[in-house]
């Protein structure tokens, strides 16, 4: 029996050691959300869908704000606003922070839901992703979210290769192909997608209550900034079907919560698109110039 | 509770140091930790369906203790009849309530008295398919005095529920099963260490082989319209290797599992798709279920003795209600009854025992002949696997419809088609394996036996990170939905 322990206890110690290591080697390419989950708690942050995760450059921020900002946003489907995210929110930030600045993007979809009724949060499809099972976003390696959300084959990790990055400081950088015809067949994909979705999709007060929680919550630790990102106007016409009162609705809730709100839908500036709803890279820079100014204007 | 999940990999270890350092002087708390473990380990999935097992174990129990009392013949089968109605009765109830609700609204409405079906919401027990046969085998054995009935209560609970075996097989027979828990059992070595070196095998077959061969099956089976025929041929075959690695699998891990605590389960799988004809693919395939129906229902009936029309009979009956047995579904029926229309031919011509012993028995290669009909036996396999993977039959007949089509001359349409081809490259290797260890009871139960044992570890590490890298997402084994 003692041989046998040995033996098999020495094997499954090189193995989890192995294991280990491997994961200490994931990075931003291994998956589109996992280095979230691994950096520093951090006082400031940019908030929202993968609009904010890829339109977003914190790079391009930090010098209007004189101090580094962290952009910890995921997805539609995982960090729209409600109790997960921001249960994942409290848990990235700094606890005895006081001059933090936060940058909330909002949409129509990020305050919807889908389901029979779209006010029960017990309904809310994140709260079993990562997002609302994930009891650390600071642990590296985060071994949690790798035995029980990593969405890959671990042969990935050692692979290094992928069709888009995150950055240290949160920002996804995607590598699509650009050509007209591809960008175009995306957005064309888009639209039919996001059409079906206006028929599961209702505004969720619920979500819009906790869209005000977390400003208040942030309000305690620094700045809060809202803001709406440019989408293709295609989509944007999609969104105002979801929720057509969508922009009384912030402006309510701006002035409800005393916080500067910038709709950047307005904006002059041309953007490109991926794939008319996420900023390409160029853009993406643009738009955080732009809103880094208005920013340091406030 | 999965074997694939670090739920198992921290209970497993705990079951083995109490089993082995606190309650190994005693035999009757050894089974009762068996027991609370197994308990244990169902309620993980679900704790209420619990109540079944108890209840079942519990009538049997009851009922071998009834026959030992009497020799009156109407007594006895009295007795037998409940076992097998009580038992019977959750399976219909659970499995079966719905599809003959259905099935007999759909046949007044085919005769022009429409109504409508009354359907329960109820959740399938796991496991309940093979619990059940277990227990049933020890009633009916108890009855045709094969067996002594026990006294020991929590040793035939255990037996009943002994959690390495309890959700998917091999389903045990008392025979072979229940008397080890009455013998004393000593920690061997050479055995706890060919346990773990079968789970790590079975690992491989379910985490590597199936999981990843689910990916491709479900979409092409979800969508088969979007699908070229050539990435629908793939989805079959993907399929065969993902049921295959997915069942036997899950049965590695389970014999492996039960050496550990010193028991022996009956071998479940034999290489069966190295068969030459599906006779012999029967032979190899979920051995455990194919030997229960022979014995129990097969043989009785006459078996393949009597007249023709008695044999073919009987061979129908036999494989439609195998089929029936995975699932309420005319899909089932159908593949058991493509099975019996594969295996009659055999039967007639009495050549279904002409491939005995093992493929290429002690030759590196098989003749030419040989592996033609394996080719063959696996080419129809196949076809019959798409009735059981199919949601419905229309299902299955569009499937098959688009996979004969033009496109099979097309190069596969699947978005990851890097995955397709590295996955290819494992199955190869993997069947590779199986080859080479086709005549041992799993594929590397001798592999490397002559080698040194540090290079036998680094063998066995390189399976393991093989399994870690390559690993699909953790997905529940397909035999618990039976």
């Amino acid at each position: 029996m003692k041989r046998f322990l040995l033996e098999s206890s020495l094997f499954a110690l090189v193995i989890i050691t192995s294991v280990y290591f491997v994961f200490l080697q994931a990075d931003g390419k291994s998956d589109p959300f996992y280095l979230r989950t691994t950096t520093p708690k951090q006082s400031s942050l940019i908030l929202g869908t993968s609009k904010a995760a890829q339109g977003l450059m914190p790079e391009v921020l930090n010098p209007y704000l004189k101090k580094d900002i962290y952009n910890f946003s995921f997805t539609v489907a995982h960090s729209p606003f409600g109790p997960a995210y921001l249960s994942a929110i409290e848990k990235k930030l700094e606890r005895n922070s006081k001059n933090g600045v936060f940058i909330v993007t909002v949409d129509p979809w990020s305050i919807s839901s889908d389901g029979i009724d779209p006010n029960d949060e017990n309904q809310f499809g994140e709260s079993k992703s990562f997002m609302g099972t994930l009891s650390s976003f600071s642990s590296k390696p985060n071994v949690s979210y790798m035995l029980n959300n990593y969405g890959d084959n671990y042969i990935k990790i050692l692979l290094n290769f992928s069709l888009m990055e995150v950055h240290c400081d949160g920002w996804l950088e995607v590598f699509p192909p650009m050509d007209s015809t591809s960008v175009k067949s995306r957005i064309a994909g888009n639209i039919q997608e996001q059409k079906a979705k206006l028929k599961d999709y209702n505004f969720s007060q619920t979500r819009y209550e906790y869209l005000k929680k977390t400003i208040e919550i942030l309000k305690s630790h620094g700045k809060v900034y809202l803001v709406k990102l440019p989408v293709d106007t295609r989509i944007a016409a999609i969104e105002a079907r979801l929720l057509p009162n969508f922009d009384e609705k912030i402006d309510a809730l701006a002035e409800s919560v005393s916080v500067p709100y910038l709709n950047l839908m307005n904006s002059d500036t041309k953007f490109t698109f991926t794939d008319g709803i996420h900023l390409y890279k160029d853009s993406a820079k643009d738009v955080s110039d732009e809103l880094g100014k208005w920013i340091s204007k406030q | 509770m999965l074997f694939n999940s670090i739920d198992f990999a921290i209970f497993l270890p705990i079951v083995f140091l109490l089993y082995w350092f606190v309650t190994n002087k005693n035999l009757k708390f050894q089974n009762f930790l068996l027991l609370v473990a197994s308990y244990v380990f169902y309620a993980w999935w679900d704790w209420r369906f619990l109540s079944l097992i108890v209840f079942s174990s519990a009538v049997d129990y009851l009922v071998g203790i009834g026959l030992s009392k009497t020799e009156k013949h109407q007594k006895r089968k009295a007795l037998l009849l409940m076992s097998i109605f009580v038992n019977l009765g959750f399976l219909g109830f659970f499995k079966y309530f719905n599809f003959f609700s259905e099935s007999f609204a759909d046949a007044f409405t085919f005769l022009g008295h429409p109504f409508e079906a009354s359907r329960l919401n109820i959740i399938l027990p796991v496991g309940i398919s093979f619990y059940t046969f277990q227990t049933m085998s020890y009633s009916i054995d108890v009855y045709r005095n094969k067996l002594q009935p026990t006294k020991d209560a929590i040793a035939f609970f255990s037996f009943v529920s002994f959690f390495p075996q309890l959700v998917a097989g091999p389903i045990e027979r008392a025979t072979n099963l229940l008397p080890q828990f009455f013998k004393r059992r000593n920690f061997e070595y050479s055995l706890a260490m060919d346990g773990l070196r079968q789970i790590l095998w079975g690992l491989f077959k379910k985490m590597v082989i199936a999981d990843n061969c689910a990916q491709f099956v479900n979409l092409a089976f979800s969508n088969p319209q979007d699908y070229t025929a050539s990435s629908l041929a793939i989805g079959v075959v993907f399929f065969a290797f993902q049921i295959y690695g997915d069942f036997s699998g899950y049965s590695d891990i389970a014999i492996g599992t039960a050496r550990l605590f010193g028991f022996n389960l009956m071998k479940n799988f034999s290489y069966p798709y190295f068969s030459r004809d599906i006779a012999e693919f029967w032979r190899r395939w979920h051995i455990s279920l194919s030997t229960w129906f022979r014995d129990y229902v097969y043989i009785p009936l006459g078996g393949s003795r009597g007249s023709d029309w008695l044999k073919v009979r009987n061979i129908f009956i036999i494989f439609i209600v195998s089929g029936f047995w995975h699932g309420a579904n005319w899909t089932f029926i159908f593949w058991g009854a493509l099975n019996a229309l594969y295996f009659l031919p055999l039967l007639l011509l009495k050549r279904n025992r002409q491939h005995i012993e093992v493929v290429a028995k002690d030759r590196f290669l098989p003749s030419v002949t040989d592996f033609f009909k394996i080719l063959l036996t696996f080419i129809i396999t196949c076809f019959a696997w798409i009735f059981f993977r199919a949601n419905s039959l229309s299902s299955a007949f569009e499937y098959i419809s688009l996979l004969f089509s033009k496109t099979i001359f097309y190069a596969p349409n699947f978005l990851a088609l890097n995955k397709v081809y590295v996955l290819s490259v494992l199955i190869i290797g993997f069947l590779m394996l199986e080859w080479k260890g086709r005549e041992t009871n799993y594929a590397i139960e001798s592999f490397g036996e002559s080698w040194p044992k540090p290079l036998k570890y680094v063998f066995y590490y390189c399976l393991a990170m093989i399994i870690f890298f390559f690993g699909g997402k953790e997905q529940a084994f397909i035999y618990f939905q039976f």
